[in-house]
């Protein structure tokens, strides 16, 4: 085998749960993001596809060990649902796949009743900065004055201002690229 | 007030976080600004999804070998904090999912991954009796060159008819772990004086949280499904969006937001656990 046993690498071909685990969620981080949201009702199969391959070539030895696997897993999931999301064009003659009903049906549901878009939200915060999730959850929640929020970050009061503008614009266009999408399709 | 000046007020305004005097004059600019009264509209769902949401947005993934665990039925005190965290997070909800999947094989031996949703659609639309179905079976066939696995037909779950104004009815649905859709069959009582055009919501609403799934349909389309069948069939609810717990399933006019339900059922769902899901992957 051209991979030690003990890395991850071998220890996938040898189906360890914990290496496998760790691959599904590098794959899973991938398909789920907000760009692929549209390839919703694909991704278990799309994760098995991502597995196959990459197993295949590590099976042919064709991955490099001296290179990150993580990357490359990563990669390999990229390339397999940007290739989805290319066959659902070619059928639609859109730029994807019709969005999965639930989707769909959120935008007359009322705010904060749609689980699959709160499901969504949840994915964009985990892309977010550590700061940016900080500076959400203390205005949002615990509802924090900015005041308040920059005697914490000791940082003036406008900077605060200012970043929680960037984070949120940053979560509102991940957004609305599914949201555009789903309110185009429901037009159609 | 300047245009940058007010873009500073928009996330206070959009929160219900500013003065009185602040608030009329981003009012007053949002009038003649698009741009301006397109992001409050964005920045107000945002609050209402985040507010809505709560902490759960913020919880750190579980660890894999607690999902894994989770998955094939074993029992562990982060069990409830898990479920919670799954109904938010459909990254971590997919693992599961997979880890239910490969309970039954080595999950790098299946080599036809796109085979078996194939089937599943295939399944589903010959339930529904679709002509498509054959179509499918036809495209499938030049596709596939070696038989696929049997997947079985999926199971229909079936709601009882219930008077308008009458109790809930409840039932229990366990369902297979595997199945990737919940498929339901529901009589649907419309007025006769409905429009054919007027739409009616069905909705999958977990009790006590909110609405996990949920579709609309015109009155034409339901009257269609009820004078061939007696009951309307809805093929395709995923299971990824559902998990155990009790659920009100709720037919109503689709507007206005509030209006009284036509049909309500109560449906405790659970997970059968298959025998080859308490086996890890070999």
């Amino acid at each position: 085998m051209a991979y030690s046993e003990n890395s991850i690498e071998g220890r996938l071909l040898q189906n360890d749960p914990e290496a496998l685990g760790q691959v599904l969620r590098w794959i899973t981080a991938v398909l789920t993001w907000p760009r692929f949201w549209s390839l919703r009702e694909e991704w278990p199969d799309l994760v098995q596809e991502t597995l196959t391959r990459v197993v295949e070539s590590l099976r042919r030895s064709r991955f490099d060990a001296e290179r990150d696997f993580y990357f490359y897993v990563q990669g390999v999931a990229r390339h397999t649902a940007l290739h989805a999301l290319e066959a659902a064009s070619r059928r639609t003659g859109k730029e994807g796949p019709a969005l999965p009903e639930e989707i769909l049906a959120s935008p007359g549901a009322t705010a904060g009743e749609s689980v699959p878009m709160r499901q969504l939200l949840r994915r964009v915060m985990d892309d977010a900065s550590e700061d940016c999730r900080f500076l959400m959850r203390v205005y949002y929640l615990e509802e924090k004055s900015y005041g308040e929020i920059a005697t914490e970050l000791a940082l003036p009061v406008g900077t605060v201002k200012s970043r929680l503008f960037r984070c949120l614009e940053s979560a509102r266009r991940a957004l609305r690229t599914v949201v555009r999408r789903s309110t185009d399709a429901a037009a159609d | 007030m300047s245009h940058e000046e007010i873009r500073n007020d928009l996330i206070d305004y959009a929160a219900k976080r500013l003065g009185e005097e602040r608030r009329r004059a981003v009012e007053q600019h949002l009038a003649g600004c698009a741009e301006c009264a397109e992001t409050v509209r964005d920045l107000e769902r945002l609050a209402a999804h985040l507010k809505g949401a709560g902490d759960g947005l913020f919880d750190p993934h579980p660890e894999p070998a607690a999902l894994r665990r989770f998955a094939l039925g074993g029992r562990s005190a982060s069990e409830p904090r898990i479920g919670r965290h799954l109904y938010l997070c459909a990254r971590c909800g997919l693992e599961v999912e997979m880890w239910r999947r490969w309970g039954a094989a080595p999950a790098a031996s299946r080599e036809h991954p796109r085979r078996t949703r194939r089937l599943a659609s295939l399944a589903l639309a010959s339930a529904a009796g679709l002509v498509l179905g054959v179509l499918l079976t036809a495209e499938f066939r030049r596709t596939a060159p070696s038989p696929p696995p049997d997947i079985g037909q999926p199971v229909l779950h079936v709601l009882p008819e219930v008077q308008r104004g009458a109790e809930p009815a409840h039932k229990n649905w366990a369902l297979d772990p595997e199945e990737p859709y919940l498929s339901v069959a529901v009589p649907v009582p419309i007025p006769t004086q409905a429009s054919d055009a007027e739409r009616y919501r069905f909705e999958l609403k977990r009790v006590d949280d909110g609405v996990v799934w949920s579709a609309d349909l015109s009155a034409a389309r339901i009257r269609e499904h009820m004078e061939s069948a007696d009951v309307l069939h809805l093929p395709a609810i995923p299971t990824r969006i559902i998990m155990p717990g009790t659920y009100e399933f709720i037919v109503r006019p689709a507007q206005p937001a509030d209006a009284a339900p036509l049909y309500r059922a109560v449906v405790e769902i659970s997970y059968r656990q298959s025998p080859a899901a308490t086996k890890p992957p070999q």
